[in-house]
């Protein structure tokens, strides 16, 4: 009764906060920055540009995902205390503000960057928004396979910020974060089953079973580890990238294969260890992103 | 990096990639007779597919890359000498 109320007298401007997801926001500014100083040296303007640019439509995106999903959010644990299911906010002021967010940061993006960024930032709104959220999440076990290319964009916009256009060194990094997808959103997915079936979505493990979904984690993890190393051959990057990508795959394979030697095994086996590799992969890609604009600047 | 080095790191890697990708389809069929309806089966083979193309395309691409296309003209006739 005390968390209702609390809840319920929560300010506008948190709830607004919440819409944009403002954690899950801050990787992919990263997964946007660090291609920046791997394609040049961004001056301090277009980096904040593309930064508040970048934080607008992701966050657009995001509220337009509550809008979609408000009837499944408020049965699931991990998303019943959001201002739409908590009734916080009406429905159609998400959509409103959703809206709002793309637009400002389609304008921002086109005027003060360049045309292909703006493109390129509003593919990934509409991938999310559209693609993800309103026809693959309930609708495919691939849901998080194929919805990955909407989180993966950022390397893009990124990219086109400081060039124009996009490149094949663009898209091996738009393929790393994709491919990064599946084996960190299923670590999580596994330990969320309930909640998934709950709200009838058809997550790998709800629909392929947890053997399955943590063979296919694996195989991910060595196509990950491999993709990473594809920029070395065409000299994208030298020594540094190539001693950090080693080392944070080295460390990504260990805790998956953790998870894939308990794949037959119960919940309480597989549980830990997939929360570990959740865990290690959000710090995985930081670092390689990192890792990257650093060997550039060395 | 050298030549000969990044092709050898080129096939090393290419081969776990197109490995990974296969036995990624294999479970993804095994998982489909888990619970997909009859009707949707060939809607998620495309789904599984379109990963599967955009690799073999992005190997292509680094392969070409890494090979950048050279032509000799030494060894072309002059058309003017027709």
């Amino acid at each position: 009764m005390t968390t209702e109320t609390a809840s319920q007298s929560r300010p506008l401007a948190a709830d607004l906060l919440t819409l944009t997801k403002p954690r899950i926001i801050s990787l992919l500014l990263v997964t946007t920055a660090m291609p920046m100083y791997a394609a040049g040296s961004p001056d301090l303007f277009t980096l904040l540009v593309v930064m508040a640019g970048g934080y607008l439509m992701a966050g657009g995106a995001n509220a337009m995902n509550m809008y979609f999903d408000r009837d499944i959010d408020g049965v699931m644990s991990r998303t019943h205390t959001r201002p739409l299911p908590s009734g916080r906010m009406a429905p159609k002021a998400v959509l409103a503000f959703g809206i709002a967010c793309a637009t400002a940061a389609t304008f921002m993006l086109g005027h003060l960057v360049n045309a292909m960024t703006a493109t390129l930032a509003l593919a990934g709104f509409y991938g999310y928004a559209f693609v993800y959220t309103r026809w693959l999440k309930r609708t495919t076990p691939q849901n998080i396979v194929l919805g990955g290319a909407a989180g993966a964009f950022p390397p893009l916009v990124g990219w086109a910020a400081m060039t124009g256009g996009v490149d094949l060194r663009s898209i091996i990094l738009f393929l790393i974060v994709f491919y990064w997808t599946p084996p960190h959103f299923w670590a999580l997915a596994l330990n969320k089953q309930v909640d998934y079936g709950r709200a009838g979505i058809p997550m790998a493990p709800n629909a392929w079973g947890t053997r399955e979904t943590i063979d296919q984690m694996w195989w991910y993890s060595v196509l990950l580890a491999a993709l990473t190393l594809l920029p070395v051959c065409i000299g994208m990057f030298g020594i540094t990238y190539l001693g950090a990508t080693l080392l944070l795959n080295a460390i990504f394979l260990h805790y998956a294969w953790r998870v894939k030697r308990h794949r037959d095994a119960d919940k309480p086996a597989w549980s830990a260890p997939a929360w570990t590799l959740y865990k290690y992969s959000l710090l995985y890609l930081a670092l390689l992103f990192a890792a990257m604009a650093v060997d550039r600047h060395l | 990096m050298a030549t000969q080095l990044a092709d050898i790191l080129f096939v090393i890697l290419a081969a776990a990639i197109v490995v990974s990708q296969a036995l990624i389809l294999r479970s993804t069929a095994r998982g489909m007779r888990h619970g997909i309806p009859g009707d949707r089966v060939a809607l998620e083979w495309a789904y599984a597919i379109i990963p599967a193309v955009a690799l073999a395309a992005l190997l292509v691409a680094t392969w070409a890359a890494m090979h950048p296309a050279t032509v000799d003209v030494r060894g072309v006739a002059p058309v003017a000498g027709l």
